[in-house]
């Protein structure tokens, strides 16, 4: 195999893995999304599952209990933000913010606390096994880049699919759908919005959550700024994707390209990788632009 | 403004202070191996010296007229999630003029084209948002924040690449002459004479806000778009212009830290200034003058967490916490202040 | 059997004071279709939003199959049986028609752990979809997503949702309004089908013809008041229209005309015509008139026959598809919509919104505030506010109108009648306008004020000025009226100087749309 096409694996390979925790993190958004609510608050959620989830699997050893503290972690963070929205009836973008801001908050101080440390706190933890038996990876092409995949990033696609069957098959993922298009109706015959939007609050914790966690996992680590954009970034994989699970796998892959990109071009200096990195807000922007609805110019 | 509405929302107000000052001593007790040590560090130590106190008051600068920005913004119902690009790239243009006329102009016309270069960059990414709004319906919170994370990422480039300093150990560009920057108030602390622009923007902003047409019709766009509209009130204009203001708002104060305490651009030093800027303009709770209190009072929350950081080893993210803590109280409830998201 | 009896049922709105039901009365046959029809403002939706548990009731009694009933909530009268399709349906556009109908209530996968997740079995539901709408003859596509529907289609849908719920008495509000003939003959079909079934159905409506067709009983509301019950086999449509009208004898009354001297045409719009504001809704179809110096020109029409969109094209609220505006010798172009805005802005018309919450009013601020937005320019000189001419101005109108305000109130503090005198002191305090634009200018006025502000109507033509009235109140448009038009259906049935002839019943006709003169 010729080196290009050695270093073209490498960065699909990578690509793949990366795009895992912004798997996590955007279907388990886009449940708020579809229930009316723009939840900015990806971002802070992730930072505090990642936190959590490796303080825990460090402490107990155990990569499953790291999952469920990440998760349950997360998933507080989300009632509290909406409780103060929902009940208290709060700027849903404010809360957000505040969440983020109080995820930073929390980790570092934690952090130090716990750790000792503001910075890396590196954790001796298992790798999430590899799920595939070896001789799959010699196949060519496919061998390399899907069955090299760890059983974290196998979850992250399972995830999706969960995801999707759940908001197309299920009564609990119509409601949610429903108080999204239209909440008065959803009151008119019955039924509580204001439920299915807590719910959708709770499902983006558990997706953010695991979203971090995976992140931690990458670099069996914790450091301050772990997150960096990706909560954004699975958000605007959301709106990207339309809203549709499948095309919101294909965002999240590309953004996870981008990075991928970004990284290997550090060693040549013809594209600057800040560059590349703006390249997703760039490309979402522009889908925002062609697919707004043209307001009649004027007043 | 009803009795009724105005208790409430200084009922709001003194949760938000008093509950973030409680959280501040908890987590000082916490933490701290000392904690009336630790107490005096947050509460006292900014007030102890000149340096300490103008630091101080420097750190508020950049936040009241950022902040200010925000809050006219709001008055309209629109959303600037953009303040770090603006203020970053505004910060970039401004160093950028400052340091080309370097030596051809006087240090006073060089103050006045950085500011304007600044402001104007500001100006221009926001009122993108604000036509992105108007004329294809693009939400302006998530453009103005998609177009920052483009911008910053840009700037970054910027910084590190073409205009990095070559005799710098750090990202940054080169640095300014020292007869360029603005002349300082508190020596030997950072403050400087912008401390007098913020307060002279708050002033005429709240005076322009009460008594010009502008102002008045301003406040009406916000209150009820159908009867702007009636009105004769052109609201696409005032979306745009009341973006623009508040990118120009943001990219002067990243033009004043430059020519003043900072001296350079170096890469993420404006980091976060966005988002204080917006707790900035909740809890001046819709009025111009409430700005400077706010402000000093985010200020505050950050220079006594830098205090305990040196002094008791507290990590300074506590202010995080804290302005997260404020942000909720303010929030709650905070109706007739802040749109709403329309299908909520 | 009767389904339904209220007795006595009464409703005051506090926040307007309107006494939307007064001691009104309801009895309605088991399996019959029983109209209820009456103008606007008698009382016919309050009275079913109470049967259906939208509104509770002030006094009166209401039994349901012979029992008495307490219908606190939609849910309450749904486990009565009671169901009502809204004039706005409650649909989701992205759910198919099956899932819309029997949303909340879909048939489950499997016995265990797919039904305990609540896995929708899609299969069955559009196989029960099939089956009810089959059972009702209606045709309808389950899998289709409701947002691709027709108005006539979205109606199906929400009728089979309510039926899909075992709703025996099933009401229906102002259904035919945004349909056609053809899709109105449908709904017919399906409604006598669901009669058959053994359902009792109520009609509120305006349309005489319709209520001629299809229902077995109907019941005729003035003011709140219930006047009375007829076989509707036994009744005529003229009959109806005077019962309606309350004109206890048809004849012609006179109205003591008085003719005067034509003056030159001022305003004129020629061929109006809009586009629909939601698929399958209604629209202006050529609409033409012309307002003369000194004369008043009211338009009326009932519900939803498109006054309001004739008010939103000509505030520029609205951009038509088709129109032309003629004002003295200058034209403009209503469907390119700038020049006709500037035309308004310029103060040459003023315009009373009929919908003053929204449109009249920022209720956040004061009074003061309120009054001068419109004409702020001159309130601020060389870019400063001149406060003491702004107190002044205000305080002004508030004497010479009567409003209980102080200048510096929040606006929502005051009542919803001294809200429309507000918005009514701003228009008539414009002196330089001399066309005016009035869209519903007494509604929720007390006698006096109705009576004082058609007196400053009456003196702002005896001078000179141009009026256009809009309303959907039929007394307003005869009183003040010098010519009157009609609108029914978006389209203008009558345009003519108002003579002997015209009179509630004949009015009527044409407002029912039962009659046309175009």
């Amino acid at each position: 195999m010729s080196a290009t096409s050695l270093v073209l694996i490498d960065i699909l390979k990578y690509t793949v893995a990366a795009a895992t925790p912004l798997l996590f993190a955007s279907m388990g958004g886009l449940f708020s999304e579809l229930s009316g609510m723009l939840n900015i608050a990806l971002e802070g959620l992730m930072g505090i599952g990642a936190f959590f989830g490796m303080a825990a699997a460090g402490l107990s050893g155990s990569l499953m209990i790291g999952a469920l503290a990440a998760v349950c972690a997360a998933v507080l963070g989300a009632l509290l933000m909406g409780s103060v929205t929902i009940r208290l009836r709060a700027n849903l973008f404010i809360a957000g913010l505040a969440m983020n801001l109080l995820s930073g908050g929390i980790t570092a101080v934690l952090s130090q606390w716990w750790y000792h440390t503001k910075a890396v706190v590196a954790f001796s933890i298992a790798s999430p096994p590899a799920i595939f038996p070896e001789f799959l990876h010699a196949i060519p092409l496919i061998g390399p880049i899907i069955f090299t995949q760890s059983s974290l990033a196998v979850s992250s696609w399972l995830w999706a699919l969960a995801v999707a069957a759940i908001i197309r098959r299920t009564r609990h993922g119509m409601r949610i759908r429903a108080t999204g298009m239209n909440a008065a109706a959803v009151a008119a015959l019955g039924f509580s919005p204001d439920r299915s939007r807590m719910a959708a609050l709770i499902w983006s914790g558990i997706g953010s959550g695991l979203g971090g966690y995976a992140l931690g996992l990458s670099i069996s680590a914790f450091v301050p700024n772990i997150v960096s954009g990706r909560g954004w970034v699975a958000l605007v994989a959301i709106y990207l994707g339309q809203r549709k699970p499948l095309w919101i796998a294909a965002s999240c892959l590309l953004f996870a390209l981008a990075e991928s990109l970004s990284n290997y071009i550090q060693g040549f200096s013809t594209i600057p990788p800040l560059l590349v990195l703006a390249l997703p807000y760039a490309v979402t922007l522009i889908s925002l632009i062609v697919a707004g609805k043209k307001r009649a110019a004027g007043y | 403004m009803s009795s009724e509405s105005s208790l409430r929302s200084s009922t709001r107000l003194s949760l938000a202070v008093g509950v973030s000052l409680a959280l501040t001593c908890a987590v000082l007790a916490l933490f701290s191996a000392d904690f009336w040590g630790a107490l005096g560090q947050f509460f006292i130590a900014p007030f102890s010296n000149r340096y300490f106190f103008g630091n101080f008051l420097a750190d508020a600068v950049p936040l009241a007229i950022s902040g200010l920005g925000v809050l006219i913004a709001f008055r309209s119902k629109n959303f600037n999630l953009g303040g770090e690009g603006q203020l970053y790239s505004g910060a970039l243009v401004a160093g950028i003029l400052a340091l080309r006329l370097g030596q051809a102009t006087d240090p006073l016309e060089l103050w006045i084209a950085a500011s304007v270069a600044g402001a104007l960059t500001g100006a221009l990414i926001a009122a993108l948002s604000g036509a992105l709004k108007a004329y294809r319906g693009v939400s302006e919170l998530i453009s103005s924040f998609l177009i920052s994370a483009i911008v910053v990422n840009v700037v970054d480039f910027f910084i590190t690449g073409p205009l990095q300093d070559p005799a710098s150990n750090f990202q940054t560009t080169r640095q300014l002459a020292a007869q360029f920057l603005l002349p300082k108030i508190l020596v030997p602390s950072k403050l400087d004479i912008s401390a007098c622009v913020a307060l002279a923007l708050v002033a005429g902003a709240a005076v322009a806000a009460a008594r010009t047409r502008i102002g008045f019709e301003l406040k009406i766009c916000g209150e009820n778009e159908e009867f702007a509209r009636y009105c004769g009130i052109s609201v696409v204009r005032y979306d745009v212009g009341a973006m623009a203001f508040s990118g120009a708002l943001y990219g002067l104060a990243g033009a004043l830290l430059v020519i003043g305490p900072q001296a350079r651009v170096m890469r993420g030093f404006s980091s976060g200034i966005g988002w204080s800027a917006i707790s900035v303009a909740l809890l001046a709770q819709g009025s111009e003058l409430g700005v400077v209190p706010a402000a000093l009072f985010v200020a505050f929350l950050g220079a006594g967490s830098n205090q305990v950081m040196i002094g008791s080893g507290i990590p300074s993210e506590i202010i995080s916490i804290l302005q997260a803590v404020a942000l909720f109280f303010i929030t709650a409830q905070a109706l007739p202040r802040v749109r709403r998201r329309r299908k909520a | 059997m009767i389904a339904v009896r209220m007795r006595a049922v009464s409703k005051r709105y506090p926040s307007s004071g309107v006494v939307a039901n007064d001691a009104a009365e309801l009895e309605v046959a088991r399996g019959s279709i029983h109209a209820i029809v009456g103008e606007n403002g008698a009382g016919k939706t309050t009275l079913m939003k109470l049967l259906a548990g939208l509104e509770a009731p002030d006094s009166g009694t209401i039994e349901i199959d012979g029992a008495p009933a307490a219908i606190e909530s939609p849910a309450n009268a749904l486990k009565l049986g009671i169901g009502m399709v809204h004039q706005h349906f409650l649909m989701f556009d992205e759910l198919s028609a099956a899932q819309n109908v029997f949303f909340g209530i879909e048939p489950l996968k499997g016995r265990w752990a797919l039904n305990k997740l609540g896995v929708v079995d899609s299969a069955t539901l559009e196989d029960r979809a099939k089956k009810l709408a089959r059972a009702y003859g209606f045709t309808l596509d389950p899998a289709v997503p409701v947002g691709k529907l027709s108005i006539s289609g979205r109606q199906q849908v929400e009728i089979l949702r309510q039926l899909a719920r075992d709703v025996r008495i099933l009401i229906l509000d102002e259904p035919t309004s945004a349909l056609t003939e053809q899709e109105t003959h449908v709904l017919f079909e399906k409604l006598s089908e669901i009669r058959r079934a053994g359902h009792t159905i109520l009609l509120v409506t305006h349309k005489l013809n319709e209520i001629m067709r299809i229902a077995d009983r109907v019941t005729v509301m003035r003011l709140g008041k219930t006047i009375g019950t007829y076989d509707v086999a036994s009744i005529t449509e003229s009959d109806l229209s005077c019962l309606i009208m309350g004109t206890s004898s048809c004849e012609d009354a006179d109205r003591g005309n008085t003719l005067r001297p034509k003056g030159e045409i001022v305003f004129r719009i020629e061929g109006l015509a809009t586009r629909p504001r939601a698929h399958g809704g209604l629209k202006l179809n050529d609409i033409s008139f012309d307002v003369r110096r000194g004369d008043i020109l009211g338009i009326c029409a009932l519900g939803s026959n498109g006054l309001e969109q004739l008010e939103d094209a000509l505030s520029a609220f609205l951009v038509p598809a088709r129109g032309t505006c003629r004002v003295g010798t200058r034209q403009f172009d209503l469907a390119r919509i700038r020049s006709y805005r500037a035309l308004l802005l310029s103060g040459e018309i003023a315009y009373l919104p009929s919908d003053r919450m929204r449109r009249g009013t920022a209720l956040s601020l004061s009074v003061r505030d309120n009054f001068i937005a419109p004409s702020r320019r001159a309130y601020f000189r060389r870019g400063l506010f001149r406060g003491s001419s702004a107190q002044g101005a205000t305080a002004q109108a508030i004497s010479d109108f009567d409003i209980v305000a102080r200048p510096e109130q929040r606006a929502d503090e005051l009542s919803g009648g001294n809200l429309q005198k507000l918005s009514i002191s701003r228009v008539f305090s414009l002196p330089q306008a001399k066309i005016l634009i009035l869209c519903e200018p007494t509604w929720g006025l007390d006698i006096r004020a109705t009576e004082s502000v058609r007196e400053r109507i009456i003196a702002a033509r005896d001078a000179g000025a141009s009026i256009l009235l809009l309303s959907s109140d039929i007394d307003e448009i005869l009183a003040l009226s010098d010519r009157i038009s009609v609108l029914s259906r978006g389209r203008q049935v009558l345009l003519k100087e108002k003579s002997a002839e015209m009179n509630r019943a004949t009015l009527g006709e044409f407002l029912l749309g039962t009659r046309s003169e175009r």
